[in-house]
């Protein structure tokens, strides 16, 4: 397959008005790939309506114990399952779920790059987990 | 793009709205489940998903056809001029007993209505009451002094339940209040209502209010109320606006009194009521002897969501009144719930035809027949500016024809873990339930393969059922008069080839042999059109046919009538019978017939007597069934 060049667009997840056109603001190529993965990570079971398969919930981890090395296993196991099925303009190269205990931080980075793009260049979407109060 | 309105599932929505972004080339992350805009069309979709449900909602409950919740389809009924039928008190007849010189002698003449009765049923304890003030007259007389003994109420009408009263002041900003009765087991034929004028002022608590349900004689001065069933399922009690009803004014009193009732569970007190073990007795009328005259029968349950969306349309149709044969059994299936099977024509179609009557065969539920007090109030009831004029009712018991099981079953014996007699309880326990259900009405026929499949089904042991049935009919003669009877079995009996053989056999009775001695005797047929007598002597049955071999002529003293095979008609000739041997009313039956599936007229039922153990025969063939291994 000939491989194109990024062109993907998508709106933006905080819905602001571009300040010129007065239209709502876009996503273009990695950062709207970085906003549709951040969506998926999210993502609790039911929140997509008839399809409850679609449960990552990182969020939802907070409220577990946090130093549990099974939990950091259950979490990339799921991330690669949903990124395999429900993402598939991107190929997974790693998931890394590491706990910072002094900081009361669950850092997730994902390293992914781009299927059937010119460019293989290593992309990385971290998400902190962490107490805010 | 053209959108397909048509589909509503979420899935297809969606995809809709995907098809629309797909002209578009602005945006192109729509199809990939993480990204916004996909997001934002799983809100779109289910939006629309959740209307198009709720519309599809909406419109069946505003039909009867569709409609599912019992509040729509009351509402629907009542646009139809339909209230739905609420629980039936269970009504008995009992006659009061009073000696006249006990406790000092009568203190009152009247038994006030209202009184209450109470009886045990079941460690269960029901009252009864009587709706109308009974009377007590003189029953018996001493012979030597000319004064009264004992005293008699007759026979007076008792209906079960608790009575319940509310009390109601009119408000006058709101002229079309409705009073709600919150009882779901409320009896609506027991309601009373009075209005006097104020709390303080009792004028108008004699005034009869009636319920209005035929607005023809209702005008601005008729004392009348409005009853419905509301959405919670409480019924509602309202009144006219002066113009149709009188209207009520500020202040207005009302008081409504009605039995709160136990349904079917009243039923059938009284039935074991004898002398020395007397039901009834009544705290308020010590001294007193009440003995049933007729057991309680009659209550019932609240009309179901079902039953009001077969019966509105029908009971629009016939506006109460009953001119055609199918009105006269909406009317009175309206009136009676006992009434399990109806079937009506006109006199013009009865055999031999009786112009200017209606015959009506009632089946009614759990029994054979009707009581004669449930028929007078049948015919009270259509006497009620109901039916045409010049046409008489006449009410006839329903023609039944009792069915004999015979049932041979194949069993796996090891599955049965060595339980026969478990098994043989489910199967007579499944027939019943198959002949309840699906027969024991009128226009209903026995399909045999139905029956076996429900045999089969009730347990895993069962390899196969086969099932024969035989035919029953229950003659009740007059006894010691010689009178002519045609028994109508509707299906071709089986005619063997020798009188050995019988396909007809009736129940044993007593007859005068030729030589005017009373002895006990059969009926059977010859196998060539013939009824005979064959009489018992010392266990065995003679009869000049059977004993002797000779041909049976009409003028042989066996000789009692003839047989069609192929219509299934037995013809009686002056059949002459003492009382018979069991002291039965009726002198039972039997034919075999030809076909296992049983067709019947209209005007006749197929059931079963349930509490006949010969009603059902099994025969077991056990085997140990074993699939063989691979």
């Amino acid at each position: 397959m000939a491989k194109t060049n990024l062109n993907i667009t998508d709106i933006s997840n905080d819905f602001t008005s571009n300040p010129v056109t007065g239209d709502i603001s876009i996503k273009k190529n990695i950062d709207a790939i970085k906003q549709s993965l951040k969506n998926l990570m999210l993502m609790k079971r039911f929140d997509k309506p008839f399809d409850p398969k679609i449960d990552v919930g990182l969020n939802e981890v907070l409220f577990e114990n946090f130093p549990d090395p099974i939990l950091k296993d259950i979490i990339s196991k799921k991330i690669e399952y949903i990124i395999s099925v429900y993402e598939p303009r991107i190929k997974l190269q790693k998931v890394e779920v590491e706990s910072l205990y002094e900081k009361n931080l669950l850092q997730i980075d994902i390293t992914f790059s781009l299927r059937n793009q010119a460019s293989e260049e290593l992309q990385n979407l971290q998400i902190n987990l962490e107490r805010i109060r | 793009m053209k959108p397909d309105f048509s589909k509503l599932d979420y899935s297809d929505i969606k995809q809709n709205l995907i098809t629309f972004l797909k002209s578009q080339d602005k945006f192109n992350s729509y199809n990939f489940e993480g990204s916004t805009l996909n997001i934002l069309l799983d809100i779109l979709a289910y939006n629309t998903h959740y209307q198009s449900l709720y519309n599809n909602i909406t419109f069946n409950e505003a039909f009867l056809d569709t409609a599912q919740k019992r509040s729509s389809v009351v509402s629907i009924a009542k646009n139809l001029g339909y209230t739905p039928e609420s629980s039936r008190s269970a009504t008995c007849a009992v006659e009061v007993l009073i000696d006249a010189n006990s406790n000092g002698g009568l203190s009152s003449y009247t038994i006030p209505k209202n009184t209450a009765f109470k009886v045990n049923k079941d460690n269960s304890v029901y009252y009864f009451y009587n709706l109308n003030d009974a009377v007590y007259t003189p029953n018996t007389y001493n012979e030597t002094t000319g004064l009264v003994e004992t005293y008699t109420t007759g026979s007076i009408v008792l209906k079960e339940g608790t009575f319940k009263t509310v009390n109601f002041v009119i408000n006058g900003s709101n002229p079309t209040q409705k009073i709600t009765l919150r009882s779901t087991n409320i009896d609506t034929n027991t309601i009373s209502v009075r209005v006097q004028n104020s709390t303080s002022d009792s004028s108008g608590i004699n005034d009869v209010w009636e319920e209005a349900k035929n607005m023809v004689m209702v005008d601005g001065s008729s004392k009348v109320y409005f009853l419905e069933e509301g959405p919670d399922e409480n019924y509602r009690i309202y009144f006219g606006d002066g113009i149709i009803g009188q209207s009520l004014n500020e202040g207005n009193l009302v008081i409504i009194t009605f039995l709160e009732t136990n349904g079917e569970e009243a039923n059938e007190i009284g039935v074991n009521d004898e002398e020395g073990a007397r039901v009834f007795t009544s705290p308020s009328l010590p001294n007193t002897t009440v003995i049933v005259r007729t057991p309680s029968y009659g209550g019932s349950s609240r009309e179901t969501t079902q039953s009001i969306k077969y019966k509105a349309p029908k009971a629009f149709s016939t506006q109460e009144r009953a001119v055609t044969a199918d009105d006269y059994s909406i009317v009175l299936q309206n009136d009676f719930s006992f009434i399990k099977s109806i079937k009506c024509w006109g006199g013009e179609d009865n055999t031999p035809p009786a112009y200017g009557k209606i015959f009506i065969s009632i089946k009614p539920e759990n029994r054979a027949a009707l009581s004669n007090t449930e028929k007078n109030a049948i015919l009270r009831s259509l006497t009620k500016n109901r039916a045409v004029v010049g046409i008489i009712p006449e009410l006839v018991d329903p023609n039944l024809i009792y069915l004999i099981i015979n049932c041979d079953a194949k069993v796996d014996i090891i599955k049965t873990n060595g339980s026969i007699e478990s098994l043989k309880t489910k199967i007579i326990s499944a027939i019943n339930e198959y002949i309840q259900t699906n027969l024991d009405v009128f226009d209903a026929d026995l399909i045999v393969n139905e029956l076996e499949n429900t045999i089969k089904n009730t347990d895993t042991s069962l390899l196969s059922v086969t099932v024969t049935p035989q035919l029953e009919y229950r003659l009740t003669p007059v006894y010691g008069t010689a009178v002519d009877y045609t028994i109508n079995f509707q299906n071709e009996i089986v005619k063997s080839d020798s009188i050995d053989k019988p396909n007809i056999k009736s129940s044993r009775f007593n007859y005068y042999d030729y030589q005017n001695n009373i002895r006990l005797c059969r009926i059977y047929d010859n196998g060539s059109g013939k009824l005979y007598l064959a009489f018992e002597n010392g266990n065995k049955e003679y009869s000049i046919g059977k004993f002797s071999n000779i041909d049976l002529t009409e003028n042989a003293p066996e000789y009692i009538g003839s047989i069609d095979y192929e219509t299934g008609i037995l013809s009686l000739t002056k059949f002459k019978p003492q009382i018979n041997e069991e002291n039965n009313p009726f002198i039972k039956f039997f034919a075999n017939v030809v076909d296992s599936d049983v067709f019947v007229n209209p005007d006749t039922i197929l059931t079963i007597d349930s509490d006949d153990p010969n009603s059902v025969v099994i025969n077991f063939t056990e085997t140990a069934y074993r699939k063989p291994i691979k």
